[in-house]
């Protein structure tokens, strides 16, 4: 069996050939040692420096304090009063406090990553739907493209009483007042046909995340909303906090 | 041993950070060893930490010299376009994470729609807890689709009915116009001699004082009219005229009556 994808399968290591794969390799590649580098940083407090050479010629860098700081730490290594004096503030900087805007930087990635988690199960409920649904076989359900005349004209009937049903579902809820929550969860069952899957999820408000935010000095409430008054991204659906986002 | 899912803070316990530092740091050692083989590059990493005085470098100290050299030898422009702080690089992480989420989640919005909307059509739509949020949204959908099949519809009307052979043509229609042409007849008995001398004295005054010439001049080639009716338009046409613009003109006629 011929693999579609490169996934869990271990490659030669040996210098590319294919220019265009190269390329592909070293971005991605120089995306996760920067980030096993930055996770490094977070988790030890250690300080690192990463200088990397791209095939094509450009250098691509990662410093934690800066880049700048610690090559000249490195090329001076005699000042030993500076590198002990330096030594001890660092340990004592790192014991006593980490730095606030990283781990605040740091809570957002972690709770962006969730989400991203989320939608790629949600996609995943989506194909075993989509799976189930293609073993019946309905003929509504070809391409639009692959439907003749008759076909065409029936659907798009059907279409339309679905239409007028909705509408007259909405203004039947609205007359009674009836303001219905729905808080469903996606669980997926393979079946034939009968699919009991809940496809509307509590709806997420996209957050506008601006990477020249500043942080204030203190340590901020997790969550809340920003000044657009959308939501940001929680883990706690119940969380309701009022704090507003500094611009600067 | 279950993997635990490792919260990405700073580690408070002493010897369990140690312990992380130094399996993450052969991590990162060996990524970037592979990263360098595989594409061919050069690169370098320098790792500082509270446990060691002395940093780990990658690959060796003078290799890591050389890089730095080379590294200094750019521009500073170049040598910061692609540069990044734990900070920076942490934002730019979100940013991408964000943007690849959003994309996600507007397709997994379509595609749940298209589901609902199949369902519906095979009348299991009491199982869908729908919202009139949900509704209006699966109607928006369902208006597209609907577009979409119109678009087919046309294209396969279009289809067929095109049909070789048939030909069409444009219906010519000439209509002659008629044209009548003025028929200019000279005026030659003596008797008008002074009134032609006192039109083109009128005239001329009528320029003087206005800068352009009496639109009058055309009636005297108008040969339509018979000879008194002739000299009564040309009267008429000094009047109107004499009325439209000014009182210097009633002058003229008063001494126009004057003359004879």
């Amino acid at each position: 069996m011929v693999r579609s994808t490169k996934g869990r399968q271990k490659i030669e290591m040996k210098k590319m050939e294919n220019e265009s794969n190269l390329q592909v390799t070293f971005s991605k590649r120089r995306f996760g040692l920067f980030k096993k580098a930055s996770e490094l940083c977070t988790l030890s407090g250690a300080e690192i420096l990463l200088i990397v050479f791209s095939p094509g010629g450009k250098v691509f860098s990662f410093g934690h304090p800066s880049v700048q700081e610690l090559i000249h730490r490195f090329s001076n290594p005699n000042h030993n009063s500076a590198i002990v004096h330096h030594q001890n503030n660092n340990l004592q900087l790192v014991e006593t406090r980490p730095d606030r805007n990283i781990q605040y930087l740091n809570n957002i990635l972690t709770e962006v990553l969730a989400n991203q988690e989320k939608e790629k199960q949600k996609r995943m409920v989506l194909d075993l739907l989509k799976e189930s649904r293609e073993q019946v076989g309905n003929w509504y359900e070809k391409d639009v493209k692959d439907l003749d005349m008759n076909e065409t004209n029936q659907l798009i009937s059907a279409l339309q009483d679905v239409k007028k049903k909705l509408v007259r579902e909405m203004s039947q809820y609205s007359q009674v007042n009836v303001s219905q929550n729905y808080f469903g969860q996606s669980s997926g069952v393979i079946g034939g046909g009968n699919v009991g899957i809940d496809l509307f999820d509590q709806r997420r408000n996209a957050f506008n995340y601006n990477p020249n935010m500043v942080f204030p000095n203190h340590t901020p409430p997790m969550f809340g909303y920003n000044n657009d008054g959308v939501l940001v991204p929680i883990s706690n659906m119940n969380y309701m906090s009022s704090y507003n986002f500094n611009q600067s | 041993m279950t993997r635990k899912k490792l919260n990405l803070s700073y580690i408070t316990n002493e010897s369990m950070r140690k312990a992380t530092f130094n399996k993450r740091k052969k991590g990162l050692v060996k990524k970037i060893h592979e990263l360098s083989v595989l594409c061919g590059i050069e690169a370098c990493a320098v790792i500082y930490s509270p446990f060691n005085s002395n940093p780990e470098v990658w690959p060796s100290n003078s290799e890591v010299k050389n890089v730095m050299e080379n590294f200094e030898m750019l521009t500073k422009l170049e040598q910061e376009k692609k540069m990044v702080s734990h900070e920076g690089f942490i934002r730019q992480n979100i940013s991408k994470t964000m943007e690849s989420n959003n994309k996600k989640m507007i397709d997994n919005a379509e595609r749940t729609m298209k589901e609902a909307m199949f369902q519906l059509l095979s009348g299991k739509g009491e199982k869908l807890n729908l919202t009139d949020r949900n509704r209006e949204d699966l109607c928006k959908y369902i208006d597209q689709y609907l577009k979409e099949l119109y678009h087919h519809k046309n294209k396969t009307i279009n289809q067929s009915h095109i049909e070789p052979g048939e030909s069409s043509g444009a219906t010519n229609a000439m209509t002659p116009t008629s044209v009548v042409e003025p028929i200019i007849s000279s005026i030659q008995r003596p008797n008008q001699n002074p009134n032609f001398n006192h039109l083109s004295h009128n005239q001329y005054q009528y320029q003087q004082q206005f800068g352009y010439p009496i639109l009058v001049q055309d009636g005297i080639y108008n040969p339509s009219q018979i000879q008194n009716q002739h000299e009564e338009w040309l009267d008429d046409h000094m009047m109107n005229h004499s009325k439209e613009i000014s009182h210097p003109l009633m002058d003229d006629n008063n001494f126009y009556y004057q003359q004879p």
